[in-house]
């Protein structure tokens, strides 16, 4: 359980001595208590201390670790219910499904597909990290020679489903341990069996949560320690059920045989709406059977909003920004270092063909409304940032526009910038094409 | 195995809305659709966004859907809404009414919403477009010569007395609308309240940012608005309505032309029927959306999400 600011201040050594980089013990402890800081910061921390908030600081949720080429990816080691309380830390794994019995050319053509989704947004790549490969043949060879091109054609971690131990046994002898998930084993004694001197995570499915909690204290007590949850669902309030009281029990309940991560199996009919309730709530792998690219693009977007961390808006650095090719004539756009404010505003500015000097400020990451209210958008802070980017080299007049929602700060920005004409722009950014047109000639 | 199931109880409630005899929304006392905690009471409501002039700015594929002969029209288009597309509830978005488009004036806006509620049974939200100045103007007339009850929209924190005492007279439902704030919104709520409005009749607009464009703030902060209904806010309890549409068909996403990213009509409607599920779990008690094929998605997604409990 987390403990809070005092009692890990009991726990510190209480000579602010600053070398944590924190002036004194106290705010370390509150630090710590964020969990915005690690203990290992302290020099002279007690290993008995160190045992205490190491217990405190391990998430109910265990983590599992995958390697993706180069890369490592984990899931689990989640600390709340809601994002905002935190965050939360380690976004869904989203696995596409392949059977094994296509023939030769269909399976290629059908891998190559997969490789292929790969969007770029907001400077994030997105794409599927897994590929569930699906035991229909019942033919070992033929198992074990798809799951060899996937291994060497991909770097995704590779899920083995409804395989029999004959076909396991080789199987985690071709690819690296680290990439390999078992799902839907059809003897289950027997696998464990084969890889209980391996760390390979093993999926146990179940009807509901009673049976599938009587299996994880069983498998925990043979010493398992890499299990994924999966139970099976008739309809989304099922899914929606089953997974709020899993995060429920460990989180909130302490009840260490519900703290793994979640596998859900994507219903084929309504497929996007089991996968976005797994998103938002509590699945760490979904496995999508059908698939299309423009369904794919959009369940990647919504992961990466739902998994953004909500202590860390989305930033760009402050400064000046071209916007085409602009010279000492074109207009100068001033707005915040929200990222999705500067894609907007810049993609508007695009449109217009007019060329644009576009300053970004410093705002901590917040849009333009909530960045005003919370006083980080005023007319000090913006004129501050028009004097300090350098800008008044490079262009020959003395006007700015402002976004329209903040009218309000003209007259301060005025007292900041007497020298220069305030022009306040439209408060949408579907707006600024019409109105560089109009205004700026 | 033994184990208690890990139900939560709430003390506090989503306030219930009758809008029409079919129509209702809120009322429940748990967290969205979470029946296996408590009563979930109504099932949350789908509205077409329907205009007063010609939508230009829709995509291609969009207008297709609707054909441009029905989308001149308002009345054939709230007609249609309603009759083949089924929507609960039409979201009648006068951007007319806006001084620098059309400009349409407030006896005329009001004899356009006239139309609508002849046209049709479903519940109607109005919302006129334009500098405060001019929206004052149409809400006034819009309350006082409404032939039945309307949910009219929006009241801001700097711009809610006059929607608010119109709205108050003419005995219809408001829209408060808070810029993805939760004490702004609770502050706005009390604002209205202390001019004799009754919170029992206010909905509550957070604001939606479209999926990739904010989406996870309107998510959070509808869960935090939640979290305080529940702990019984008499402030916070309201219904959540989510203007879906109008965020999704204007993005650049939709409009690539791209195959790699699948077909653009496609796209959208994933993009469209995406944001209003996510916000659905998060408490939205109505969506707004442009595609009839998303409203059959998000129906589909509510009544699968709304069935038995778990087991």
């Amino acid at each position: 359980m987390a403990l809070t600011g005092l009692e890990i201040f009991k726990l510190l050594p209480n000579k602010n001595c600053g070398e944590c980089d924190v002036p004194t013990c106290l705010a370390f402890a509150m630090k710590l208590a964020g969990k915005i800081a690690e203990p290992q910061a302290c020099p002279y921390i007690s290993d008995e201390a160190m045992e205490i908030l190491g217990a405190a600081q391990t998430p109910p949720i265990k983590k599992i670790t995958f390697k993706n080429g180069e890369k490592e990816i984990s899931i689990g080691a989640e600390t709340v219910m809601f994002r905002h309380e935190k965050t939360f830390v380690n976004q869904t794994l989203i696995a596409l499904e392949i059977a094994d019995n296509l023939n030769d050319d269909e399976f290629e053509n059908e891998l190559k597909r997969i490789e292929s989704y790969k969007y770029e947004r907001v400077g994030e790549l997105l794409e599927p990290e897994c590929i569930s490969l699906k035991n229909e043949s019942d033919d070992k060879n033929n198992y074990l020679q798809k799951l060899e091109i996937i291994s060497s054609k991909t770097e995704k971690i590779i899920i083995l489903s409804d395989c029999n131990p004959e076909i396991i046994k080789e199987a985690i002898q071709l690819v690296d341990s680290k990439r390999i998930i078992l799902n839907r084993v059809r003897n289950l004694e027997e696998t464990l069996n084969i890889i209980s001197d391996t760390q390979i995570p093993i999926v146990l499915n179940a009807k509901n949560i009673e049976e599938l909690l009587e299996k994880v204290e069983k498998y925990e007590a043979q010493n398992f320690k890499n299990i994924i949850l999966s139970i099976d669902f008739n309809n989304l309030n099922e899914l929606l059920g089953n997974n709020v009281f899993l995060r429920r029990l460990s989180i909130k309940k302490g009840f260490k045989s519900a703290g793994y991560p979640i596998l859900t199996e994507c219903a084929k009919e309504d497929e996007l709406h089991s996968a976005i309730i797994g998103i938002c709530i509590y699945s760490s792998i979904i496995i999508l059977k059908e698939f299309s690219s423009s369904s794919l693009f959009t369940l990647l977007t919504f992961r990466q909003n739902i998994f953004t961390d909500p202590q860390k808006p989305l930033q760009i650095d402050a400064g000046i920004y071209q916007v085409g090719e602009p010279d000492e004539s074109s207009p100068l756009i001033v707005t915040t270092n929200f990222s999705l404010t500067y894609f907007i505003v810049s993609g508007e500015i695009e449109n217009s063909i007019s060329p644009a000097w576009l300053c970004i400020v410093d705002a901590e990451g917040m849009s333009v409304l909530t960045a005003w209210s919370a006083n980080k958008f005023s007319g000090e802070i913006v004129g501050n940032a028009i004097l300090n980017s350098g800008i008044e080299g490079k262009i020959n007049h003395k006007k700015v526009i402002i976004p329209g929602y903040v009218a309000i700060i003209s007259g301060e920005l005025e007292d900041k910038l007497p020298e220069w004409e305030i022009l306040v722009g439209p408060q949408e950014a579907a707006e600024i094409p019409k109105y560089l047109k109009e205004i700026w000639k | 195995m033994e184990f208690e199931k890990p139900v939560e109880q709430w003390k506090g409630k989503v306030q219930e809305i009758k809008l029409s005899d079919k129509i209702k929304i809120g009322g429940e006392q748990v967290f969205p659709n979470y029946s296996f905690d408590g009563k979930c009471s109504n099932k949350p409501a789908v509205a077409i966004e329907i205009n007063d002039v010609f939508p230009e700015n829709w995509p291609e594929s969009l207008k297709e859907v609707w054909g441009n002969d029905t989308l001149k029209y308002p009345v054939d288009r709230a007609k249609k809404a309603v009759e083949k597309y089924g929507a609960d509830i039409i979201f009648f978005d006068m951007i007319g009414t806006h001084q620098d488009r059309e400009n349409i004036s407030s006896e005329k806006a009001a004899e356009n919403m006239n139309n609508i509620l002849k046209a049709v049974d479903s519940p109607v939200i109005v919302r006129p477009d334009g500098n405060f100045e001019k929206q004052n103007k149409v809400f006034t007339k819009c309350c006082e010569l409404a032939e039945r009850q309307i949910i009219i929209g929006s009241a801001h924190e700097d711009n809610y007395r006059t929607i608010s005492a119109s709205a108050l007279a003419g005995n219809h439902f408001l829209i408060a609308e808070a810029p993805i704030d939760v004490n702004i919104q609770k502050q706005l709520n009390i604002l209205i309240t202390q001019m004799n409005f009754p919170i029992e009749r206010i909905i509550m607009d957070p604001m939606t940012g479209g999926l990739g464009y904010g989406f996870e703030y309107t998510y959070s902060v509808m869960e935090r608005i939640r979290l305080q209904t529940f702990m019984d806010d008499p402030f916070m309890n309201p219904p959540l309505i989510c203007c879906v549409g109008q965020e999704t068909w204007k993005i650049k996403e939709i409009k690539i032309e791209d195959k790699k990213y699948g077909s653009k009509a496609d796209r959208g409607i994933n993009w469209e029927t995406t944001t209003a599920i996510g916000l659905i779990l998060s408490g939205a008690n109505i969506v707004v959306v442009r595609h009839p094929k998303s409203v059959i998605k998000i129906r589909n997604f509510i009544d699968s999400l709304c069935s038995t409990s778990v087991k």
